[in-house]
């Protein structure tokens, strides 16, 4: 059968009848050229079978000749091309589930060259089974121009191969006969020998499985192979400088450009270790390099570094790095990727995210008497890897192409890329011995790594601005409580009454003054009674352990306290305490003190790794700058109703503050069991009418937003925000993320939910200024992670009596207008998006957050240490059910002893506050180290289902409503047991799991319990009995019953004022 | 994500340096120091730094509101 016969029978047939004719041929050897495919054309085809016509797989040149062009001759020498190569006359057929190769005597007609006056087949989807992929079309565009367009199929050649199709191009026009070329069916070698793979595996092992690059967009879940190209050209000197370099490193300018590439990477990434593909010609053979075909394969090129690499020594790793790849190059990349990767994310491409080649100009090598050839390689649009970067050095400079994925990247990050890596090679050339981490990678007047908010007003004391308001409206309200109502003017009057009081008792500039009171009006007049004699503001939660208590008193220096007569009780002896509950107003003048804006405002506490909580001091500037960017960002006024929702203990205490008074707002004070976030946070809301509330994202998925019709302005803080909650809260109402460290007064940054997988921080606040830097605090460009770093009014003075933790956080601002400036070192990872927000992408150190507090495991492991019983223990954060994070304390007991949870849980109760109480104990033999004597955290196990060890005996529940609460629990708890007498809170339930039971009761008992009932009743057998007895006082309380909400509602808050938190 | 701070093998010293306020911190030797800033006599590794400061940096309180 000859070649046309046989196509055209192919073509004829019927997909099923073709087949049967292949699998005929097979049975001939003898008379037909049979061959089964390599590895890297198998990868073709079955990219072609799953994504028919995918442009990935196209190679299109399009060239414009221009000139004296022989017509005929170039015809006849395309003729004699084909003839000459074996790969353009194959196609491609799977028979019986194996791909082989079948090669044709003699070109097909439809590969040959020709004229037309449009290309034909351009749309043409190549049929691998129907022919030969090959087209070639010369368009005459007018006199002595002509475009011509080669196409073909990647199955069939690689670079290297269209450089030998044009050299033989040119030389066949010449009037040359060349022999034909070796085969590539005969030539091709792929090897599958293990000691190939026992290298690559030992030379990626540990290698990271991502590469950290400047995304503009999250990664989809799957890979979209959508691309674009990015061309530029650098300079002359730069290429000659590469041969230069290169000479003098007994390398290459592959290996110079390639160095660049990877410092360029490096330095976007914090593990220092990045995978870069590179393809390899495959033509290991003197014959193979004369033959057209798919040879080239893909090798990993790894590198790495430390602070103090410098571009030499990286150059001399990319050299052996190269040097060894090449010399084991004949392991198939497919075949690497399923041996290495066999469990591949189908969102990122395996082993390498990006590549780098230095390529010919292949077109250069059509050389055609008396004609001009331009045009190029036309892109695919599409992208193989997340950024290729090609580099083509020529006499006039280099020619780079960047090829990008454009659902990860925009055209101006391309560009930015392409930028770093010229910046980066530039300063390296001129002194190869400088560390790379001491490149420079930003290109001239690239804007990179800071933004700033609006300037801070001129300072004025926060206890001024609402004294303000107070003499304009005295009569308007001011504080509203259960019990009471305060007007601007009773309120003043009140913190004057007090501020006089500390003045009488020497309180003053840096006099901490200990504030412990109940959520009530004394304690918003407390806050600026202290403000307004120019003391410190130290706030103490009167819920606290005692111990816990007197821990704070005496790390603050506190002599003097504002209470009331039931907190006083908790507070240690030998202080000077006010009780206000017993101090009848009176009339003070206004204090004649002037308030310096360095001065410290207030301490906050925060969890400290080294076991002890640290004081954050705060300024009189930072605190009037929490006013100013509150009131920049959102429009709150008179008429607006804010919740004080934080706890004293917390920043945001002041925030709330300082939110509604500024601004002449009602601030709402309520019991904290009214601001349990779900029902009871919900009803609180409804009831008051609140207009601005500040929590935690938490909170927020807690409840429905559509019972929240009058809540205008929303923010949240203090943790990550889930793009859901954001999404449900922006939807009719004012919303805003926000983020600040206590140690920058309360928020710096804030932002709109924009849409989409993430919720930016937002942008720096009034009087922020925010830099996002490396290790060595300079800018990283923007869309790389660095740390995220404030400067400006909002910086507060550092930590409390620690001058060692002071320095080491609180750092000179070189970025800052004045001299001598400070900026905090957040510790919080971070990267400039280019929308001009910051988007958070986790913490540099261990330090979590649980439910919005900041907690340092270490803290709560020096207690648990300190616990009887305990030979020796690790604290640390699991989440082995999502979003479920929660601390897990592993005690390895003294001999003998026996360690119970609830005994621990209640040691460490009185010294601990409840979020850094660990919610789960394990006892272990001993703890599992790594190989150099560190904590093993993976070989720690999870918490067993099952009840931990109490002290309490367990009894199982009896009657219908124990066991179904106890149902409850277990489903909340995820325990496979509870027992009627055990505490919630010794089998780890914390308040967050409380509004689980909530509303795990309400839908198996029909009754709606608030949360102080359940902190009230904290056992199975005696929420029961609370339940029963309600039953039988014929005062059901249906589910859906207002009036019954209500009615317990009213109990619960007669309730709140006396009970603890247990 | 690595962890922010190298290892100590590797990292060059730091010089412990005071501004006006006399507040102290600690600056990568090999840069310049921002301005409004001076050096305090100290270099060395991180920690050496920080335990200098721990000993010299005595009254937090910036000079301005002593």
């Amino acid at each position: 059968m000859t070649t046309p016969d046989l196509l055209d029978r192919l073509h004829a047939l019927p997909e099923r009848r073709r087949i049967a004719l292949l699998r005929a041929l097979r049975h001939d050897p003898a008379r037909y050229d049979l061959h089964p495919l390599t590895s890297a054309q198998r990868r073709m085809w079955l990219h072609d079978k799953l994504y028919p016509g995918s442009p990935m797989c196209l190679v299109h040149f399009d060239l414009t000749l221009t000139g004296d062009l022989d017509v005929a001759a170039l015809v006849r020498a395309f003729d004699l091309v084909l003839a000459r190569h074996q790969a353009l006359r194959t196609l491609y057929a799977e028979i019986d589930g194996e791909q082989w190769q079948l090669v044709l005597p003699e070109a097909s007609p439809r590969t040959r060259l020709t004229v037309a006056d449009e290309e034909t087949g351009a749309d043409e989807v190549f049929d691998l089974t129907a022919g030969p992929p090959v087209r070639a079309t010369l368009v005459p565009e007018g006199p002595g121009r002509w475009r011509f367009h080669l196409r073909l199929h990647h199955i069939a050649c690689d670079g290297w191969t269209m450089g030998l199709i044009f050299d033989d191009l040119s030389r066949c026009y010449a009037g040359a006969v060349p022999d034909p070329a070796p085969r590539h069916v005969d030539v091709a070698t792929e090897s599958d020998d293990p000691a190939l793979e026992a290298f690559w595996r030992a030379e990626l092992a540990g290698a990271p499985v991502t590469t950290d690059l400047p995304l503009d967009r999250p990664r989809p879940l799957t890979l979209d192979e959508s691309g674009a190209e990015l061309e530029f050209r650098w300079p002359a000197d730069l290429a000659t400088g590469a041969g230069r370099l290169a000479a003098a490193c007994d390398a290459t300018p592959f290996m110079v450009l390639l160095t660049a590439w990877q410092a360029t990477l490096l330095r976007y990434g914090r593990d220092r270790d990045v995978v870069v593909a590179t393809p390899v010609a495959g033509r290991t053979t003197r014959s193979s390099e004369d033959a057209v075909g798919l040879f080239v394969n893909t090798v990993p090129l790894r590198a790495t570094m430390d602070d103090t690499t410098t571009f030499r020594e990286l150059l001399a790793r990319a050299r052996d790095t190269t040097l060894a790849a090449i010399t084991h190059q004949q392991l198939p990349y497919d075949t690497l990727v399923h041996r290495l990767r066999p469990d591949r994310d189908p969102g990122n491409t395996p082993l390498a995210q990006v590549m780098f080649a230095v390529e010919s100009a292949w077109t250069r090598q059509l050389v055609l008497p008396g004609v001009t050839v331009t045009g190029r390689e036309v892109a695919t649009g599409t992208s193989v890897f997340d950024l290729t970067l090609t580099l083509v050095p020529g006499p006039d400079g280099i020619d780079g192409r960047l090829e990008y994925r454009t659902s990860l990247f925009d055209e101006a990050t391309a560009r930015r890329v392409a930028g770093h890596v010229r910046t980066l090679l530039t300063a390296a050339l001129a002194d190869p011995d400088r560390r790379v981490a001491d490149l420079p990678l930003l290109a001239p007047g690239e804007p990179a790594g800071r933004g700033a908010g609006r300037a801070a007003p001129p300072f004025r004391p926060v206890a001024d601005l609402v004294a303000e308001v107070a003499a304009g409206a005295p009569d308007r309200i001011a504080v509203v409580t259960d019990t009471e109502r305060l007007t601007y003017g009773e309120l003043m009057a009140r913190a004057d009454q007090l501020a006089a009081l500390l003045l009488a008792g020497g309180a003053g500039r840096e006099t901490p003054v200990g504030v412990c009171l109940p959520a009530c009006a004394d304690a918003v007049a407390a806050f600026l009674g202290v403000l307004r004699a120019g003391a410190v503001y130290v706030p103490i939660d009167p819920d606290l352990p005692e111990e816990r208590i007197g821990l704070l008193i005496a790390d603050a220096g506190v002599s003097t306290v504002l209470a009331h007569t039931a907190t006083g009780t908790r507070l240690p002896g030998g202080l000077d305490t006010h009780r206000l509950d017993t101090l009848a107003p009176a009339p003070a003048p206004p204090p004649a003190v002037p308030v310096h804006p360095d001065q410290a405002a207030y301490v906050i506490y925060t969890s400290g790794s080294t076991g002890r909580p640290k004081g954050v001091v705060s300024t009189h500037r930072g605190l009037a700058g929490v006013s100013a960017a509150i009131g920049d960002l959102l429009p709150v006024g008179p008429d607006d109703r804010v919740l004080q929702f934080h706890s004293p203990g917390f920043d945001a205490v002041v925030s709330d503050f300082v939110t509604a008074l500024a601004a002449g707002a009602q601030l709402h004070v309520v019991g904290r069991h009214d601001r349990v976030p779900g029902p009871d946070l919900t009803r609180t809301l409804r009831q008051r009418r609140i207009t601005f509330l500040d929590v935690p994202p938490v909170a927020l998925q807690a409840m429905d937003p559509a019972e929240l019709p009058e809540l205008r302005m929303v923010t949240v803080g203090g943790e990550t925000c889930p793009a859901d909650v954001a999404a449900a809260w922006s939807a009719g109402r004012e919303f805003r993320n926000t983020y600040g460290p206590t140690e920058t007064a309360v928020m710096v940054v804030a932002g709109r939910y924009p849409g989409g997988p993430v919720v930016p921080l937002g942008e720096p606040m009034t009087g922020a200024r925010i830099h996002v830097l490396d290790e060595w605090l300079r800018p990283v460009p923007d869309g790389i992670a660095g740390e995220l770093c404030v400067g400006g009014a909002p910086v507060g003075r550092g930590y409390l009596d620690r001058p060692g933790a002071t320095a080491a956080a609180f750092v000179p601002d070189p970025y800052a207008p004045e001299p001598g400036a400070r900026m905090y070192r957040t510790g919080d990872l971070a990267r400039w998006r280019p929308d001009g927000t910051l988007e958070f992408l986790g913490r540099s150190d261990g330090q979590v957050k649980i439910r919005g507090n900041r907690v340092e495991p270490g803290e709560a492991q020096a207690r648990l240490g300190d616990c009887a019983g305990v030979a020796r223990c690790a604290v640390v954060v699991r989440e082995d059910r999502p979003g479920d994070r929660r601390l897990v304390g592993y005690v390895v007991p003294e001999a003998g002893a026996e360690v119970a949870a609830d005994a621990v849980r209640a040691q460490l109760s009185r010294v601990l506050p409840d979020y850094l109480v660990p919610s789960a104990f394990v006892t272990l033999a001993d703890l599992p180290t790594t190989a150099n004597g560190k904590l093993d955290h993976r070989r720690l196990p999870a918490p067993t289902v099952e009840r931990p060890a109490l002290s309490t005996a367990f009894r199982a529940p009896r009657g219908p409503v124990e066991q179904t609460i106890a149902g409850v629990w277990r489903a909340t708890l995820a325990l496979d047991e509870v027992g009627a007498d055990d505490n919630f809170f010794d089998l780890g339930g914390n308040s967050m799991l409380l509004v689980q039971v909530h509303s795990g009761l309400k839908a198996a008992l029909g009754v709606a319990v608030a949360a102080v009932e359940l902190f009230r009743y904290p056992t199975v057998a005696r929420l029961a009995e609370f339940i029963e007895r309600g039953e039988r006082d014929q005062q059901p309380v249906p589910a859906s019953s207002g009036a019954g909400r209500r009615a317990m509602a009213a109990r619960a808050r007669r309730i709140a004022g006396e009970a603890g938190p247990r | 994500m690595n962890t922010s701070v190298p290892a100590t093998a590797a990292e060059p010293g730091f010089r412990v340096v005071r501004n006006h306020e006399d507040q102290y911190s600690l600056w990568p030797v090999e840069r310049e120091i921002p301005e409004g800033w001076r050096d305090a006599g100290f270099t060395g590794p991180r920690a050496d730094c920080l335990d200098h400061i721990e000993q010299v940096w005595t009254d937090l309180r910036p000079r301005s509101v002593r």
